[in-house]
């Protein structure tokens, strides 16, 4: 009399987004948007002076966001500035997670002495901001692009290890993983098959919060000359570049402050809407 | 490895058990902890033999040490005549093919990103079976499943059914022994006497030595013919369950006997109740 | 344990609860059909069922605790709350939640904040609801702590959750839900997450505690034996409706329904299948 009970529990039923995560969610793409029409299209070439239009308001002269002290349409640079900033998010970002995740699985899997080396470890690293590295490097081989996404990436692995690890350690204490062990499964086959996809969610929301920081770390550095050289465009250099009129067209520099701002806040609102979802020690909570 | 040589599917001999803890707990901050003391336990081939204690009891140490997840601090742990304190991780796995594990809580102990047929097949795979899907549909339809889950998620699965496809996992690589941990607390009633129903079915036709562990003394009583009370890191008392169930001789047995909720003692506290309430006839 | 103490002290005549026609409904498929349920003071009444018989379901309406994508319909009415509980503003239900419902929820664990100290919790729901202030509050919730049967509770008050056992979790459970002395406490499986030795002793502990308080006990379980134990009525729930109640000595020894039948089949596990 073995039949087994039929009814599934009525679950589970997903929680609509919420309003601000969906305002994240506009924001981040309302950027990538931006970022791949540049390569199509812009209001102005990127090289183009308007010699006429010199730090113009909104609007004058066919700048809709108006002019910089050499007539560079400001339009054109915040689209261009897109494209850095995600482009030097991305490998960042990736650079982060592709060296963090198996790190932090690892430190969740060894023994407990081995995971409080590579714990400690990871503190040190902790404490050398990306401004930090991005300085060493830039002494090194010189401020540029590439250093800066050097810089970043490396300052967000410690980020990676520990959230990573907290997931891991997580998986490792469920019963599905004591099954596997004690049928013989090895450590690797552990991690892929068991740790692994439990703990994407999680990635994907470091990542998302890893970017915003990113892409904060990215302008500082422009700003500070140790990222993007003046041929490319880049939020951070732009707001560099603006400083000098300050007091005269503020403007210049209003314009690539408020896409900093509301890039990280459209990162962060994505960030936190995807661990709500997908954060294992959040599912139930409100 | 020959194997089949003794008598004995557990033997556990004067085994001990201490943890080194910084202090985890308000009111006991000893930096040694003695999760089990002195334990000796002999579990004849093809019984079905019953732990009963409750949380603080070294159970989950004591189940822990026969799944080979952890190693005493002192004794021996026999199965199928092979100390496994002494072998090393690599000399357990032909061992880890002869034991299998069913699990407390339904929800946690099934991989929400695998799907039914990966799960089953997991324990198959490590040994390297050739035509693991027939053998997985084989154990599903024997714990009462049809086919037409395999591709399907745990989530999609009530608690009970979950607690079964944990079985069919189990069974899939013909274990000679099925250690059980309280695999049937966290199930309703109805589920419980099905799951129950269930490994008692499978203990004969599989022909496995089963151990289950549990805090119900009456669960126990339901499925196991010998059982050990364990309490505060020792063996209190073991024996025949029904001896023990009949006569307990220690004062804890006894104690933990009392505490099982039965409809009996149940019925006889209402009635205590109503007589003590006397003029309540006029509601209702 | 004292069950002397008449539970007739406060407005005896009018229902502390009284539910009709109660419906619960998930994105238009109809879980609970329809469940009538009137609770005089000081009166114990059980709900049990299977999971998924919408007892829990029929618990949560009543607590107002009912979660998004659920919809209640019917009436829930309390006695001295005037106007209706469902689909009423979360702020008249926070009123009375608390103060008039106290709650024993299954998982003691998840049921206390882990980052606040025991004492201050069992505090906080005296001063939230303005009977207290907080140094009395904070005084008394020892007092509450020692009438759980906690020991040293001056130290258990400054204990975090964690440190705690499970039965001592939901011995500080049961002292928040008794705090403003409610007229109604519902339990929720309370001792389903404890072994059985725990489980006597807290619902030793909840009898005597319901009985000193005087107040009414709604108490949800799958298990017949521990229903018996609590309770003067028993509803079984089966798929969403009441398919039998009364008098528990009634129901559990002439069962009528064949499910409340196969239920306690199941509960007496030793007059089953044979092996």
């Amino acid at each position: 009399m073995s039949a087994p009970a039929t009814r599934t529990p009525p679950k589970p039923k997903r929680r609509p987004l919420s309003p601000l995560v969906i305002f994240g969610l506009v924001v981040v793409l309302f950027i990538v948007l931006m970022a791949l029409v540049s390569f199509f299209w812009t209001p102005f070439t990127p090289i183009y002076t308007d010699l006429k239009n010199r730090s113009v308001g909104p609007f004058t002269g066919g700048h809709w966001l108006g002019t910089d002290r050499t007539g560079r349409d400001i339009a054109t640079r915040l689209m261009l500035g897109a494209r850095t900033t995600l482009y030097v998010g991305i490998v960042a970002v990736g650079i982060a997670a592709i060296i963090g995740t198996p790190l932090g699985i690892l430190a969740g899997m060894v023994r407990p002495g081995a995971s409080e080396f590579i714990m400690r470890t990871n503190d040190i690293l902790l404490a050398f901001p990306a401004l930090l590295i991005a300085l060493i490097l830039a002494a090194k081989y010189g401020g540029s692009i590439t250093t800066a996404m050097i810089a970043i990436g490396v300052a967000s692995i410690p980020g990676f290890i520990r959230v990573i690890r907290s997931g891991t350690l997580q998986v490792m204490s469920t019963d599905y993983v004591k099954a596997a062990r004690v049928a013989g499964r090895r450590g690797p086959a552990i991690a892929v098959r068991h740790v692994l996809p439990n703990v994407a969610g999680l990635v994907i929301v470091q990542a998302s919060s890893a970017y915003a920081i990113a892409i904060l770390a990215e302008a500082a550095l422009s700003f500070l000359g140790l990222g993007a050289p003046p041929s490319v465009s880049s939020w951070g250099r732009m707001l560099y570049e603006g400083q000098s009129t300050m007091t005269t067209d503020p403007l210049v520099s209003v314009w690539p402050g408020v896409a900093i701002a509301l890039a990280v806040l459209g990162f962060n609102l994505l960030g936190d809407g995807l661990r709500d979802r997908y954060d294992p020690r959040m599912a139930g909570s409100r | 490895m020959s194997i089949e040589v003794t008598p004995d599917a557990v033997l556990i001999e004067d085994v001990s058990r201490q943890f080194k803890r910084p202090r985890q707990s308000l009111f006991a901050t000893p930096p040694v902890v003695d999760a089990l003391v002195g334990v000796n336990i002999r579990v004849p081939r093809r019984s079905r033999f019953g732990i009963v204690g409750e949380s603080g009891s070294g159970k989950t140490t004591l189940v822990r040490l026969i799944a080979a997840l952890d190693r005493p601090t002192s004794g021996r742990v026999v199965i199928d005549g092979n100390d496994i304190s002494t072998l090393s991780d690599k000399h357990l796995r032909p061992l880890r093919e002869r034991l299998q594990l069913v699990f407390q809580d339904p929800m946690g102990s099934l991989n929400p990103r695998m799907r039914i047929q990966d799960i089953v097949a997991e324990p198959l795979q490590v040994q390297g079976a050739t035509n693991a899907h027939d053998r997985v549909v084989e154990v599903l339809e024997q714990v009462g499943m049809t086919a037409d889950v395999l591709r399907r998620y745990p989530h999609q699965f009530s608690g009970g059914q979950r607690q079964r496809i944990s079985i069919a996992r189990a069974i899939a690589p013909r274990p000679a022994i099925l250690l059980a941990d309280e695999a049937v607390s966290a199930l309703d009633v109805t589920i419980r006497a099905q799951i129950l129903d269930l490994l008692d079915e499978l203990a004969a036709s599989e022909d496995f030595t089963m151990i289950f562990v549990s805090h119900d003394l009456s669960v126990i009583r339901r499925v196991c013919d010998r059982v050990a009370v364990l309490h505060r890191g020792k063996v209190v008392e073991q024996g025949l369950t029904e001896d023990i169930y009949r006569r307990p001789q220690q004062q804890y047995t006894r104690e933990l006997l009392a505490a099982v909720p039965t409809l009996e003692n149940g019925l006889a506290m209402a009635r205590q109740r109503r007589s003590a309430s006397v003029p309540a006839p006029e509601n209702e | 344990m004292t069950t002397s103490s008449t539970p007739l002290s406060k407005a005896d005549d009018e229902p502390v609860l009284r539910v009709t026609d109660l419906r619960i409904s998930a994105v238009g498929i109809e879980l609970v059909h329809g469940v009538d349920l009137t609770l005089l003071p000081g009166e114990r009444v059980g709900i049990i069922g299977a999971s998924g018989s919408g007892k829990t379901l029929t618990c949560m309406a009543i607590a107002g605790l009912l979660s998004g994508g659920l919809t209640a319909s019917g009436s829930i009415r309390m006695s001295r709350v005037a106007g209706e509980l469902v689909g009423a503003r979360e702020s008249v239900i926070a009123k009375i939640r608390g103060l008039r419902t106290g709650m024993v929820f299954q998982e003691p664990m998840t049921a206390l904040n882990p980052t606040m100290r025991i004492g201050a919790q069992v505090a906080e729901v005296m001063w939230h609801h303005k009977k207290h202030r907080r140094a009395a509050a904070r005084r008394l919730a020892v007092e509450l702590l020692e009438s759980t049967g906690l020991p040293d509770p001056e130290r258990i008050a400054k204990a975090y959750p964690h440190q705690l056992s499970g039965g001592q979790r939901q011995r500080v459970v049961l002292a928040i839900a008794l705090a403003n002395r409610p007229d109604l406490l519902i339990c929720d499986e309370p001792t389903t997450a404890l072994d059985v030795t725990v489980q006597a002793k807290v619902l030793a502990l909840i009898n005597e505690r319901v009985s000193d308080e005087g107040a009414a006990l709604l108490f949800i379980s799958h298990d017949l034996a521990v229903v018996a134990q609590v309770c003067d009525r028993v509803l079984v729930m089966y798929e969403g409706s009441v398919v039998e109640s009364g008098d528990v000595l009634t129901v559990l020894t002439d069962p009528q329904h064949h499910h409340t039948k196969s239920l306690l089949r199941d509960t007496e596990l030793t007059g089953g299948v044979g092996a």
